[in-house]
């Protein structure tokens, strides 16, 4: 029922307190907000637990979204905001307790935690393991270089320099061309707005 | 907004996402910056599925045993050195011929009985050689003759044995005159001339004997 909306339809229905358009939303959007935090933390679990709130705190400022944006972005930029708390939190190393409903935080990891376990999911991880070979693959020789050292091997961005002989910048350079195409390669989801 | 705008922090991007990031400005930026935030969002999701593609497909391999064949063969060649002794060597190894090490024992065992039969032989010889010569006594003057013992005129005989026909080596020549450095020559002669146990004369002899003090004080 869902599927064929946009996500502008969707935070519409879910203003109207209609909790699985909004669970849509996070099932299309948790991956990608998850990885984004991810980016932003560098471990799993943190990143899963700032993911996690960032989906609450969107949920709770539903009705303060007012459409000047696209979804992704808001939520992009909810994730953002959510990840720098946490990072000042492990900063300070300050236990700062979410003022969460207990209600709707069960709710969204209702949205969550439901799709995450479920064998649709695990199939999909795994075509999607497929698509990351074929991509990496298909990479020019010189950025699958750079992304294979810096993904595989662990090396900073000045050992690939030393390695290749090669200025700094054009190592972050092609590294970031690489996963810019390896983004375009593994986009493929129906609702991705261009 | 346009999300295509070229923002000058989104090459910092990348050095974000992988921890190599210094500054608060960045962060401070990103949270501001919508084009950022989505650019970042992006590159994030596809720099996660590079570290899920590891996790899943590489992570929980184990590590092989690599065997290079050549590095065990040049350790070995290392400590016997190169050669056909080195070459031979590996053949005669325990582990691997211990036939070999016998026969190698039972050539040494023959080698060394041949050795010492040898030697054997060499000191009989020597013996023979000797056999002839007279034993050197040492002089009885002081326990047969006390009462001659004052008399330093008597002469001692003393045994000539015969010189051993085996050529002598040339001693290095010490020197103890202090006022005058000797020649050459006179070193030479010296060396020539330097008295030996068995030629002893003792008309050369200027040292204090003991009869002398004797003398002296008997008067």
């Amino acid at each position: 029922m869902y599927i064929n909306l946009t996500d502008e339809e969707l935070v519409s229905l879910a203003v109207s307190d209609d909790r699985d358009a909004f669970g849509e939303v996070v099932r299309r959007w948790e991956r990608k907000i998850f990885a984004l935090c991810f980016g932003m933390l560098g471990r799993e679990d943190d990143a899963g637990d700032a993911a996690q709130e960032a989906f609450i705190a969107a949920y709770k400022n539903l009705k303060n979204f007012r459409g000047e944006a696209r979804v992704s972005s808001w939520l992009h930029r909810i994730a953002v905001n959510q990840c720098l708390t946490t990072k000042r939190r492990q900063k300070t190393r300050a236990e700062d307790f979410i003022d969460t409903d207990d209600d709707s935080e069960a709710e969204a990891k209702t949205f969550i935690a439901a799709a995450h376990y479920s064998p649709a999911k695990q199939a999909e991880k795994g075509e999607r393991l497929k698509l990351v070979r074929q991509a990496v693959k298909a990479l020019p020789g010189d950025l699958r270089q750079v992304i294979v050292m810096k993904e595989f091997e662990d090396m900073t961005f000045q050992e690939i320099s030393d390695t290749l002989e090669i200025p700094l910048s054009t190592v972050k350079s092609r590294l970031y061309t690489a996963l810019k195409q390896l983004r375009m390669r593994l986009d493929k989801t129906p609702v991705e707005v261009v | 907004m346009n999300n295509k705008t070229e923002c000058p922090f989104t090459l910092q991007i990348v050095s974000y996402i992988y921890g190599e990031f210094d500054g608060d400005n960045f962060e401070t930026h990103l949270a501001d910056c919508m084009a950022c935030t989505d650019e970042f969002a992006a590159v994030s999701n596809a720099r996660y599925s590079m570290f899920e593609w590891r996790k899943e497909e590489f992570d929980h391999l184990a590590t092989p045993k690599f065997v290079i064949p050549e590095l065990a063969k040049g350790k070995a060649a290392v400590g016997r050195g190169s050669g056909w002794f080195a070459d031979i060597l590996p053949s005669l190894s325990f582990a691997r011929s211990p036939i070999a090490v016998a026969a190698l024992l039972l050539v040494c065992l023959g080698v060394g009985f041949v050795a010492i039969n040898f030697l054997r032989e060499g000191d009989q010889q020597i013996a023979a050689n000797m056999i002839d010569e007279p034993k050197i006594s040492l002089p009885q003057r002081i326990a047969e003759q006390p009462a001659n013992a004052t008399d330093p005129e008597k002469e001692i005989d003393l045994p000539q044995p015969q010189k051993v026909s085996a050529p002598q080596k040339a001693l290095p020549v010490v020197k103890r005159a202090v006022n005058n450095a000797p020649k050459r020559n006179q070193l030479r002669q010296t060396t020539a001339q330097r008295p030996v146990l068995n030629e002893f004369d003792e008309d050369r002899d200027e040292s204090i004997r003991l009869a002398d003090l004797f003398d002296e004080v008997g008067g």
